[in-house]
């Protein structure tokens, strides 16, 4: 009986770890899809030589989709800068860390903001001269 | 007191791939902005123009400067052209990455290879 109640203590504790571990592939799974879509939405933007309304509103839209959020929680910033193209998207991937209501996590802690944030270069336009920092 | 000593065991050595694994997706992410960097050197390069290197180069730093947490302790970057191929190598070393003394320095490397779209 002393070892079942032991068991029944320590079992919760150590099951967070495996539920950790499924959680954490679920992440990166979810992480992938959203560098993909990124991925895809920038070469789009390399032949129309802009994030076009559109490819952002197909991009936000695929976001959602996939990472079951809303359209408010995810970020496109994006900017031609001499010939370079800056892109930044934030989206939010929920539910992080395993056992969060256990462990007195609130939901909305519970989560982080995944953020790509980089440079591309314009199909057909040559790089800027002289010192220009990226 | 038998129980207890197997549970710290079990909790410390879980704690331990706990963290491993975390600064292992610290890594893998580093990995990628460096593979996405050789790729976008790579096809700047294949493309003929001169800036590819600068380009790289921007972009390390870049990149350096957004990483917290880590140690960025050089970068390097280099342009070559093998073969009708553009090629970029990307590196950086980082310390303090993973949280295990043995691999606290650890280098990323990435290549990528376009094949050249003006001979």
């Amino acid at each position: 009986m002393k070892q079942f109640i032991v068991l029944s203590a320590v079992l919760p504790i150590l099951m967070i770890f495996t539920m950790q571990a499924v959680i954490d592939q679920r992440t990166n799974h979810e992480a992938g899809f959203i560098r993909d879509l990124v991925y895809e939405a920038k070469e789009e933007a390399r032949e129309e030589g802009d994030f076009t309304a559109e490819i952002q509103d197909r991009l936000r839209r695929n976001l959602c989709r996939a990472l079951s959020v809303t359209a408010s929680e995810i970020s496109i910033i994006c900017r031609e800068e001499g010939g370079l193209l800056y892109y930044r998207v934030e989206a939010p991937i929920k539910g992080v860390v395993a056992g969060g209501g256990m462990l007195g996590i609130r939901d909305e802690d519970n989560q982080y903001r995944y953020v790509i944030d980089s440079y591309t270069k314009l199909k057909n336009t040559a790089l800027p001269d002289g010192d220009d920092e990226i | 007191m038998k129980i207890f000593i197997v549970f710290a065991g079990l909790l410390i050595i879980n704690m331990c791939i706990i963290s491993y694994h975390g600064d292992f997706v610290r890594y893998a992410g580093i990995d990628r902005s460096l593979r996405e960097i050789a790729r976008e050197s790579a096809e700047i390069a294949a493309g003929g123009d001169d800036g590819a290197r600068k380009f790289a180069e921007g972009l390390l730093e870049y990149t350096k400067r957004n990483l917290s947490g880590v140690h960025v302790r050089s970068y390097e970057c280099d342009i070559s052209y093998d073969d009708g191929f553009a090629v970029a190598r990307v590196a950086m070393d980082v310390g303090g990455l993973f949280r295990f003394p043995l691999l606290s320095e650890v280098r990323i490397e990435a290549e990528s290879r376009r094949q050249m779209m003006i001979e």
